[in-house]
């Protein structure tokens, strides 16, 4: 066991840093937030991280700390700025913003290596550590997932109009979500620097944005696990696909499509409904009248919504 | 300073026939296509294809990579966006299965590409179409430019015309506006949404054609560069407008035009982008979209 | 079994040449590897006597050696698939060529063979630096050849040195790629070689130049803004304008509109992929006619394909030429165009046949396949001169340097002006 973990570090590694990203970019996406500014976070983490510790030879956990607040300052700000933007159009602000930074460390100069980036991030966190912040934030995000306050996130998301006349502050609730899904996205890129030593233009590009939103549609968006599951499926993905050899992009991009046309909950959706089905079963007798008054009432819900929406 | 012009526009036009199908599904069936690059790319490349075996003039080869363009973008909307569209709950969870669906689509064409290729660029070189430069009055023009110009001019007018004044152009406007209301009026949705899609299909595949000639060769990759630009130019104009994309191309081309004449040409990348940043700060309808954002 | 001497001074010492015209002969013969071993004998003992031996290549041969029977796995992390797919399938065929010669000719020893485990990084750093932590980890890998991407060079040469385990690369042209004493790289840096094309613009009386350059490509961006201005200062040209276009960039009019207005006699095109074809004939379609020049850099030929005579003219420095006088480089030409059905050498195909072999002569002087003996004879191999398909190659800091040759497209294929 020992033995396969140290062999496969450099893969471990990058399913935690990849479950904080995706995480970081789920958080706002629970409260019906489309953002891809958690590029931009990663990349003020890693790029701030590289080059604290390799410019100024500040110690490797206060790099990570100072770089993961900086991406947070940075997501409050951004919150603020594009507030009056929503579904794609927010999405669409999101994604430039993280090329402009991508821009911008392109034409760092020294400070970020240009177009090389920056190497030699060699600091002192194993893979322990990262997975030790991979499960105390897992712990956090589960608060969010039961009780009051994810019902609260729900309504959010499905329908902010009628959230709001319940009396949820919709807007201070999108608003927060800004510095949370900075702190952990800036953090997932301070601990990927660490990770791969190196930091360049090419590794936040659109890429990890396609990457970063695969994962929580494919893993399910409901929760922390369908981030997981997602991350592990993608990092591992070329090591299972070793056997299709040079079509590995064709069955990549065939997955994604099935997934997006079959399974809209994401593999974590299909897993519950498919535990909600059995355990209805089991006790079809009792409920199947409930069951039927509910079936209608959802149609009913479903259609007013999209009447609103449409 | 007239040569400058010319050749911004030439850029302008070839941006508006990459976006104008791309807006057009949009701003009508509610589909953000992120294959429409795969599309454009994929096209050329069977034409590529075709010209290796077959030397072929212009039309031909044009005609061969907008065929090909209907039908692929035909069977990505039967196949892949139209499913989604019928289970989605609602439009707005629609919306990111779309997008997600897109992504999926377009890494098999340019997969395909890359192997057959090993990613080196590719061109209509073996077909019999020879580029010419025509100086007049000091300023080179070439036959793909002129043909570019008013194709792709001509093209962008014609649609947003078009949309306009015709009676189906009213309908995919409805459609645009409230899909629900314009179903009840009775608006076959599947059917006009599959015909948008055919259009939007044989525009990439004749933007991929001219581009080739245009640029010489293109690889693999060469749809995405263009898809993030497009994102760009349809925001600025607004979404759902076509002369929108018109502007939104002039605008984005003189821009970057204007940064790699006069600076050292390493921030172009950011115009894009910072163009459309701006914009979704300061008006994020567009330049000619209505007051209220749709589709939220 | 006991090996006799002249074997490994063979491999050693001339393998390359020796090993070359045996698989010229008997390519696609039987894999029958003890009557193969046998007619290398004759070959090498021949051959070595003609052959010019430089002293620590003879000296790495100079104790005997046995290695134990079985088969030396290394492991090979290449692009095969994805953007840099070209370079890698080329780069593979001259490492298999290389492998097969040498287990043909049995100069690992009785029943010593060596195999290459090959990773497709599918162009993916991320996964380079999975493949490359992996074959680190695993102590039975002796030394490890990496991919040929830099942006995944430089996360996986500190695993390299954090594991003790020599890697050569080839390509991966950045800085950060050779960092210590177990990285090594057969691929001379661009901007070590391309000066080569000075005596060409004194030559032709050139005192201006613009340059255009990719300025998300680090190989190219050391090129445009290290060798050519310690170029230009040393010869004594100006260089007018220096435009680093991101790899984004399709229409090149306004960078050319600039640059006709600046009016240099020459320039510097360095960009990547399809951008080198369009500025090329775009450049053409403006009038920029001889006696301008277009000045380009290794791999541009790639791109010509599609605009084939538009190119014509444009002139760059190799590292690599199928004409190149080097009876090594010819011996090697033959070789890929007898396995590979008449196909052409390319520098990549060279560069990483070189590179295997040097991986086995290593594990030869070393004489075990422990890692740091074998980075060892590594170090010792590249403090000399090598002799293979890149013709005489030596090593500055593990790194290594090649005179190179001054190529000149005309029209359909490059052609060696010096």
């Amino acid at each position: 066991m020992m033995g396969w973990i140290d062999q496969n570090e450099f893969l471990i590694g990058s399913t935690l840093t990849v479950f904080l990203l995706a995480i970081s970019i789920q958080i706002p996406l629970r409260l019906g937030v489309i953002s891809f500014a958690s590029i931009g976070y990663y990349a003020i983490g890693g790029y701030g991280t590289a080059i604290l510790m390799t410019q100024y030879d500040v110690s490797t956990w206060t790099s990570v700390v100072v770089a993961s607040m900086a991406a947070a300052v940075v997501a409050t700000l951004l919150g603020l700025i594009i507030s009056r933007l929503n579904g794609l159009y927010l999405a669409m602000a999101t994604v430039s913003f993280s090329l402009l930074l991508s821009a911008i460390a392109v034409n760092g100069g020294s400070v970020t290596g240009g177009a090389v980036g920056l190497f030699g991030v060699i600091g002192d966190i194993t893979i322990w550590h990262t997975a030790g912040i991979a499960v105390v934030i897992i712990f956090l995000v589960s608060f969010t997932e039961r009780g009051k306050l994810s019902r609260r996130i729900d309504a959010t998301r499905e329908d902010s109009q009628l959230a709001s006349a319940m009396g949820i502050n919709v807007t201070a609730y999108r608003r927060l979500s800004f510095p949370i899904s900075g702190l952990i996205g800036g953090l997932a890129g301070a601990l990927a620097v660490n990770l791969k030593t190196a930091i360049n233009p090419e590794s936040v590009n659109f890429t990890l944005v396609v990457l970063a939103l695969t994962i929580i549609i494919i893993g399910g968006q409901a929760s922390w696990i369908g981030a997981l599951a997602g991350s592990l499926f993608f990092v591992w993905l070329p090591e299972i696909l070793v056997f299709v050899g040079e079509w590995e992009e064709v069955v990549y991009g065939t997955l994604v499509v099935f997934a997006a046309v079959l399974v809209p909950g994401g593999v974590v959706g299909v897993f519950n409904d498919w535990r909600h089905r059995r355990s209805v079963a089991r006790e079809r007798p009792k409920v199947a009248l409930l069951e039927a008054a509910a079936g209608e009432s959802d149609a009913e819900l479903t259609q007013s919504r999209s009447g609103k929406d449409g | 300073m007239v040569q400058d012009l010319l050749n911004a526009t030439t850029l302008a036009s070839i941006y508006v026939l990459f976006a104008l199908g791309m807006s057009l599904v949009w701003g009508t069936i509610g589909i953000l296509n992120f294959a429409h690059g795969s599309i454009f790319m994929f096209s050329a490349f069977i034409a590529y294809l075709v010209v290796q075996q077959i030397p072929l003039g212009m039309p031909a080869v044009i005609a061969i990579a907008m065929v090909s363009g209907a039908l692929i973008a035909v069977a990505m909307q039967y196949l892949v966006f139209q499913p989604i569209m019928k289970k989605a709950k609602n439009p707005h969870a629609g919306e990111l299965q779309l997008v997600i669906g897109g992504i999926g689509l377009s890494a098999i064409p340019i997969s395909f590409a890359q192997r057959s290729t090993l990613s080196n660029p590719f061109g209509f070189s073996a077909g019999t179409f020879e580029t010419q430069a025509y100086t007049i009055g000091g300023v080179i023009i070439t036959n793909v430019m002129i043909i570019i110009l008013i194709v792709g001019l001509g093209l962008g007018v014609g649609t947003a015309l078009w949309i306009r004044n015709s009676k189906k152009g009213l309908a995919l406007r409805a459609l645009g506006v409230d899909p629900e209301v314009s179903a009840m009026m009775g608006i076959d949705r599947p059917k006009l949404a599959l015909a948008t899609m055919l259009y939007s299909g044989a525009l990439a595949g004749l933007a991929g054609a001219l581009l080739t000639y245009y640029f010489n060769s293109i690889t693999s990759e060469s749809g995405d560069t263009l898809l993030l630009k497009a994102f760009a130019i349809i925001i600025l104009g607004g979404v759902g407008s076509i002369f929108g994309v018109i502007l939104g191309s002039f605008i984005l081309a003189f821009a970057e035009f204007a940064v790699l004449l006069y600076t050292n040409g390493s921030w172009v990348t950011a115009v894009s982008f910072g163009l459309l940043f701006l914009i979704l700060l300061i008006r994020p309808q567009g330049i000619l979209g209505k007051k209220e954002v749709r589709r939220t | 079994m006991y090996r006799s001497k002249k074997h490994r001074l063979g491999v050693a010492a001339v393998g390359l040449s020796a090993v070359l015209t045996l698989a010229a002969c008997s390519s696609g013969d039987s894999e029958d590897t003890a009557a193969t071993a046998e007619a290398t004998e004759e070959v090498v003992v021949e051959e070595s006597a003609t052959e010019d031996t430089t002293q620590e290549e003879a000296e790495a041969a100079e104790e005997t050696c046995v290695l134990p029977p079985g088969d030396i796995k290394v492991v090979s992390i290449d692009s095969m698939t994805g953007p840099a797919a070209f370079a890698g399938i080329l780069a593979e065929k001259g490492a298999d060529l290389a492998l097969k010669e040498i287990n043909a000719s049995g100069v690992l020893g009785d029943g010593v063979t060596m195999s290459i485990e090959l990773l497709d990084d599918a162009t993916s750093p991320d996964e380079a630096a999975a493949q490359f932590s992996k074959a680190a980890k695993d102590p039975d890998v002796p030394v490890i050849m990496g991919g040929v991407i830099s942006s995944g060079a430089v996360v996986t040469s500190p695993i390299a040195e954090k594991e003790k385990v020599a890697v050569v690369y080839t390509q991966a042209g950045s800085p950060g790629v050779v960092i210590g004493d177990y990285t090594f790289r057969y691929t001379p840096p661009m901007d070590s070689y391309w000066g080569g094309v000075g005596s060409y613009i004194e030559e032709k009386g050139i005192k201006t130049m613009s340059v255009l350059y990719a300025n998300d490509n680090p190989t190219l961006i050391a090129t445009a803004e290290t060798a050519l201005p310690a170029l230009a200062a040393d010869l004594g040209f100006e260089i007018l304008s220096s435009t680093g276009l991101p790899n984004s960039t399709q229409d090149f009019k306004a960078p050319i509109s600039k640059i006709l207005k600046e009016d240099p006699d020459a320039v510097a095109v360095l960009m990547v992929g399809a951008q080198n074809a369009t500025v090329v004939s775009q450049m053409r379609e403006s009038g920029w006619e001889a006696p301008k020049e277009l000045l380009g850099f290794a791999g541009i030929e790639n791109n010509f394909a599609d605009i084939g005579e538009a190119a014509k003219g444009v002139t760059w420095a190799s590292i690599f030429h199928v004409d190149s006088p080097a009876q090594s480089t010819q011996a090697f030409v033959d070789a890929v165009a007898a396995e590979y059905d008449g196909e052409e050498a390319s520098n990549y195909t060279a560069e990483r046949y070189d590179a295997t072999y040097l991986v086995a002569n290593s594990i030869l002087a070393a004489c075990s396949t422990d890692r740091q003996a074998v980075r060892d004879a590594m170090a010792d191999l590249t403090n000399g001169s090598i002799t293979g398909a890149l013709g005489d190659v030596t090593f500055e800091n593990q790194d290594a340097r090649v005179a190179g040759f001054v190529v000149q497209w005309d029209g359909e294929k490059m052609v060696v002006l010096k």
